[in-house]
């Protein structure tokens, strides 16, 4: 950087009325800027009166605009118009940092791009997690059920519903059973059937559970059933339902924030965020399955039934590959059946038989729409 | 020249774009404001006596710098739970504004991150009030709402879209300059609630039939309000060779399993451009369906494959296209023009960020 900054230079005056373009030759003073026109006509601004319109690169044509004026500007085209100014102007004066090449910037901006990563992955593995915790434990049951309907109606839509009256009751009783034996809750569980050979089941947010024509095909008996709806209503009284939908909600709201301004860019990700659709936590299914254990034994329902229905599953994909469909939303690994075992081998009340009288081959099987 | 006020017949001598009466001389504003030589009524432009000239748009920036600008604004929102996001659109606006160039000079964008934070404050207010009011019902009398609902989402497409889009215009081009001269939107709501209504209804009854025409109006509104300091932009399109466009457009589109849409596209920006006029200049496009495919498909997979980190080379290549291909030729005598600045607020551009309203991006129509 010279001493002796450049005070002579040639540029161009705007005066705010037309758009003509006037050749001027400026000169830098300490307390602001002369600026004669061709006609020979002066004007005298104070760089208190000034302002720098943004930051400007090197090489980039300078203008600086007077303030309380619409369009009094001059432009300066070339050279280091703003360093000069800095050198003459009250030190406070254009101190804006200039938008440099990536260069000079280079590891300012590292460092932003990786603390943009580490409070990305924060907010993603802690941020979202604990505020979807809060948020799904103090929302109204009311609210809570409307978010379940409004998925149901897209996941089970009703004319896709079987209706065998036997069986709805069947499956009423069994959730009853469990009911009564799982502790106090505000819920009001329901169970439907919906006409589709996939083998899946899942509970949507506000207790209403969903089991899927095909998984119900692969049960032999109705401890079998039981255990799949002691789970799901786990799930429901874990909240990981509600939750679930709050996490995508607060993921595609990070990915907009991410996105900036870009409408596409922000539904692009949504679609990406959402083509995984609703997903539980990881920890989420093992605290399921040991609370459906838990349950089981407290409504005397043998927990065996369980880990026969997922180990059918599990072998399944001979017969029916959308057998495949449960364990890929419950992903079923040798340590979760284990785990299973010894949860059940714990010693409780000798289970009662359920439902020995019901002619389950029948039962299984029936869906009247 | 002092014009007559159609409604109450006094006159604007000043050329102000409000008649003390309160009309608007949105389509009675001269062409151009300063006065014709006297005892020469047949040239009414200043511009016949200079000779023809082809004028251009550069885009100089680069991507690094944008990229450069992103990062820190992503960093900067997210620090601010949000809030500095307008401050950060500012500085994006100022650095793309500023790197476009015409006749040798710059654009400014003069708007300020305090002015979209208001502006997105009362809009959220406005919608939130609406959105209450019907939960509000529904908690009430939810058989009203039902009926009240539906009346809402009209309101919405025909009232509050409008709305939008004129005041995020008028808003914009109220920031946006050249050579120290504003730019300005003069077109009113209401018009455009107009033209939003009935091209609805009669695109609903031809069966889509007269879409094309609703286009048309639609761009002839976006256009002819569109001043530059007291210089109006001129839209002299045709709805019949729109129709025609969108007729052959929709069937090679259909035949050629949607690739022939880029093609439509740079056909419709074509005419666009090339009936539009700005003093005694045309304008021109030159963009073709190939390009415009290349420049599409191009930016898709840079967001996509960079995780979104290619987003501003994204923004640059669009710029960069989009200047490129606009060609304006003609006589035009821009030392004529006359500061002619309009306020503006920034509530419409509210609505737009958080309607999230496509159309907004028909500035170029690209």
């Amino acid at each position: 950087m010279s001493l002796t900054p450049r005070p002579f230079w040639t540029g161009f005056y705007f005066d705010g009325q037309s758009p003509r373009r006037r050749e001027v030759s400026i000169t830098l003073a300490p307390e602001g800027l002369h600026i004669t026109q061709q006609d020979g006509t002066a004007l005298w601004w104070l760089y208190g009166q000034l302002r720098l319109p943004g930051s400007f690169q090197p090489g980039e044509p300078v203008r600086l605009e007077k303030k309380d004026t619409i369009g009094e500007a001059i432009v300066v085209p070339e050279g280091d118009f703003l360093g000069a100014l800095r050198q003459f102007a009250p030190a406070e004066k254009f101190r804006q940092p200039a938008a440099a090449h990536l260069s000079a910037r280079l590891p300012l901006l590292l460092l932003a791009a990786g603390a943009l990563v580490m409070l990305a992955a924060g907010i993603y593995l802690w941020g979202i997690p604990a505020l979807t915790r809060r948020a799904a434990a103090g929302m109204p049951l009311q609210w809570e059920e409307r978010l379940g309907d409004a998925a149901l109606d897209q996941l089970a839509p009703p004319e896709m519903r079987c209706s065998d009256a036997e069986q709805q009751k069947i499956l009423d009783q069994i959730a009853a059973e469990l009911v009564s034996a799982a502790p106090p809750a505000s819920y009001r569980l329901q169970v439907l059937v919906v006409d589709n050979a996939m083998a899946n089941a899942f509970a949507v947010p506000g207790g209403r559970i969903v089991i899927f024509r095909g998984l119900l095909e692969q049960t032999d008996r109705a401890e079998e059933v039981a255990g799949v709806m002691a789970h799901e209503i786990e799930h429901v009284l874990l909240r990981h339902p509600v939750q679930a939908v709050l996490r995508q909600l607060s993921l595609q709201a990070l990915a907009a924030v991410l996105a900036g301004d870009s409408s596409g860019m922000a539904s692009a990700l949504g679609a990406a965020g959402s083509i995984g659709g609703m997903r539980y936590q990881r920890g989420d299914e093992e605290a399921a399955d040991r609370e459906a254990v838990h349950l089981l034994q407290a409504a005397r329902i043998d927990p065996a039934g369980f880990i026969e229905i997922l180990e059918k599953l599990q072998q399944g994909p001979g017969e029916t590959p959308s057998a495949l469909q449960y364990l890929s939303t419950h992903p079923l690994t040798a340590n979760r059946i284990a785990e299973l075992r010894r949860l059940a081998a714990r010693p409780s009340e000798a289970s009662v038989p359920l439902l020995p009288d019901v002619d389950w081959a029948r039962l299984r099987g029936a869906c009247a729409r | 020249m002092p014009i007559q006020c159609p409604a109450c017949g006094a006159a604007n001598a000043d050329h102000s774009w409000q008649c003390a009466c309160g009309h608007y001389f949105v389509t009675t504003m001269p062409k151009v404001a300063a006065e014709p030589p006297p005892g020469d009524q047949s040239s009414t432009q200043l511009t016949s006596a200079l000779p023809p000239q082809t004028f251009r748009l550069w885009f100089r920036g680069d991507r690094s710098t944008l990229f450069g600008i992103y990062i820190v604004n992503l960093l900067l929102t997210l620090l601010t739970v949000g809030i500095y996001y307008f401050w950060g659109k500012v500085k994006v606006r100022q650095y793309l504004y500023g790197q476009t160039e015409f006749e040798g000079d710059r654009f400014g964008y003069h708007g300020t991150g305090k002015e979209l934070l208001i502006g997105w404050l009362k809009a959220f207010v406005i919608l939130g009030l609406l959105v209450g009011f019907y939960f509000a019902i529904q908690a009430v009398a939810p058989g009203a709402a039902e009926l009240l609902s539906n009346l809402l989402s009209a309101f919405f497409y025909m009232v509050l879209i409008p709305v939008a889009i004129v005041g995020s215009r008028r808003y914009r081009l109220s920031r946006t300059s050249w050579r120290g001269i504003r730019f300005s939107f003069r077109g009113h709501a209401s018009e455009l609630i107009n033209i939003f209504i009935r091209g609805g209804i009669l695109t609903a009854v031809t069966l889509g039939i007269h879409y094309p025409y609703f286009q048309h109006y639609l761009r002839k509104f976006l256009v002819n309000n569109v001043y530059y300091g007291n210089q109006r932009l001129d839209y002299d399109g045709k709805g019949r060779d729109l129709w025609h466009i969108y007729a052959v457009g929709l069937m090679l589109t259909i035949f050629t399993l949607g690739i022939y849409y880029f093609w439509f596209s740079a056909s419709k920006a074509r005419y666009y451009w090339e009936r539009t006029t700005f003093g005694g200049a045309r304008c021109r496009s030159t963009v073709t369906g190939w390009n415009l495919l290349k420049l599409k498909l191009g930016n898709f997979f840079l967001i996509v494959f960079t995780l979104g980190l290619g987003y501003p080379w994204a923004v640059v290549r669009s710029s960069r296209f989009q200047t490129e291909n606009i060609v304006m030729e003609g006589t035009l005598d821009l030392n004529a023009i006359q500061q002619q600045a309009m306020a503006a607020s920034a509530t419409g551009e509210g609505f737009t960020d958080l309607l999230d309203v496509g159309v907004l991006d028909i500035d170029l129509g690209f």
